[in-house]
């Protein structure tokens, strides 16, 4: 290691205490022969110290508090529509058979009253496309990534990739979660699959960011989530900010509906 | 409207784990808007949405890391692009440019901590902070004001540790030129 090295590479990182061992070791034996990197590295630290003094942690104004306890109260009162607030306080074990059956008449109603019963396919949509060939492989064959096959791994592992852990709770439909991938794409784009299993029925959900997504044409939105009819499959599509989720799967919307909005995820009215 | 017993927990909890870091949050959402409405707009946002999706955060796990990637996502998908990113900021290469041409000459002239001890300009660290080109004002928000690790500031970005710890690396180089040169021009303007 010479000097520069020492500069450009390791001084930053070593200030900070992020180097390997093996970098740490390396740098201890350049800096035990050569002063001129001490005293760099001396005043690295001051410079960090300096920062950390001259950029104050500033209070947030009452009136920004205000408002966020203001908003937390609306949203208190109006985070889950009536009839799935109702069954949402009963137990899961309890609850369920009844809730299920009530809240999915309650959707075939809503499908029925649309103007378009059934969406029409979008062939050749190449998001909806990806997700459908996702979930055909998905549904043949699905290892799980090292280290996500329990859900609080996952959830972690989402959140910090996504933001949210965006893990679902289909219970109620017999499903349950089978493991999870977060891979890159030969593009680049980070996705994570999240794969729920059972009675022989699936749901794959596929996390993915995209800066500059517009929905894919057709579809109608229910509660939220936009649905397309797509190669036999169903496909939800969900926005959180930059975001986006999509559920795969052979069931209808108005199966898989209800357990979407009982797992708390979905925002009414955030399409 | 009543909220139902698993709510009020829900809240209560969410006011003693979340809501304790909203100045942290204030302070790095006016370094990355710089600018107080819209800094507050981001606040309000990030803790809406931490607070929808609160049944999913695990108690014990690092709350300020969490909130601060809710932040940074809702800021990349909002703000940065409606204010045009690089508008207020330097260019990255300009930058660059102009560190090359320092370290050319005699770099020990040029440090920045002594020229601030001298001359008390102690309010233009925050100036130098915001001029940073946006992805590298972030990485020291996020390691030197908020004190995450590599890992963690690496998972709030979505980007590989190795290019926070670069970003970081050229950020401290930024600030150093940035700073020379506000203590240079006001003792200049001054004499
Ligand atoms: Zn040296």
């Amino acid at each position: 290691m010479d000097h520069r090295q020492y500069i450009e590479q390791y001084l930053s990182a070593d200030i900070d205490g992020e180097l390997s061992p093996a970098e740490s070791q390396a740098v201890s034996s350049h800096l035990s022969s050569c002063a001129d990197c001490r005293q760099r590295q001396a005043d690295e630290r001051a410079f960090k110290a300096l920062l950390r003094q001259q950029i104050p942690i500033l209070s947030a104004p009452p009136e920004l508090r205000r408002k966020i306890v203001a908003a937390l109260d609306r949203e208190d009162a109006a985070r889950v529509p009536p009839q799935v607030r109702r069954f949402s306080r009963l137990p899961l074990w309890l609850g369920w058979a009844g809730a299920a059956a009530a809240a999915a008449a309650i959707f075939v109603v809503v499908l029925m009253s649309s103007p378009r019963r059934h969406s029409p396919p979008s062939p050749g949509n190449p998001a909806l496309e990806a997700a459908a060939n996702d979930y055909l492989k998905a549904e043949h064959e699905f290892v799980p990534g090292s280290g996500l096959n329990t859900q609080t791994d996952l959830a972690n592992a989402l959140t910090m990739n996504f933001g949210y852990p965006f893990i679902w709770d289909f219970s109620s439909l017999g499903l349950n979660l089978a493991g999870g991938q977060i891979v890159h794409r030969p593009d680049g784009q980070l996705v994570a699959y999240s794969l729920y299993k059972g009675k022989g029925q699936s749901i794959l959900c596929i996390n993915l960011r995209q800066m500059d997504f517009s929905f894919p044409p057709g579809g109608h939105a229910l509660h939220g989530v936009r649905f397309y009819r797509y190669r036999g499959l169903w496909i939800g599509v969900v926005n959180y900010g930059s975001v986006f989720c999509y559920f795969v799967t052979r069931m209808s919307p108005q199966q898989m509906l209800p357990a979407l909005i009982h797992s708390g995820g979905l925002n009414p009215g955030s399409l | 409207m009543a909220m139902g017993a698993g709510d009020s927990q829900k809240r209560k909890q969410f006011e003693t784990e979340a809501l304790p870091h909203l100045d942290l949050l204030f302070t790095t959402a006016m370094h990355l808007t710089r600018n107080r409405d819209d800094a507050d707009d981001l606040c309000q946002e990030t803790m809406l949405r931490a607070y929808r999706f609160f049944h999913q955060y695990s108690p014990g796990t690092d709350c300020r890391a969490w909130l601060l990637t809710i932040m940074y996502n809702a800021f990349r998908s909002s703000y940065s692009r409606r204010q045009g990113r690089e508008q207020l900021s330097a260019s990255t290469q300009e930058f660059e440019r102009a560190i090359d041409a320092e370290s050319n000459q005699n770099a020990s002239q040029a440090d920045p901590q002594q020229l601030l001890i001298r001359s008390g300009l102690d309010e233009d660290v925050e100036k130098a902070l915001d001029s940073l080109p946006e992805e590298f004002r972030t990485a020291l928000l996020l390691v030197d004001v908020n004190d995450l690790s590599y890992a963690q500031a690496a998972q709030t970005l979505d980007v590989p540790i190795g290019t926070v710890r670069s970003r970081l690396s050229r950020a401290r180089s930024m600030m150093r030129y940035a700073l020379t040169h506000m203590v240079r021009a006001r003792r200049s303007a001054g004499s």
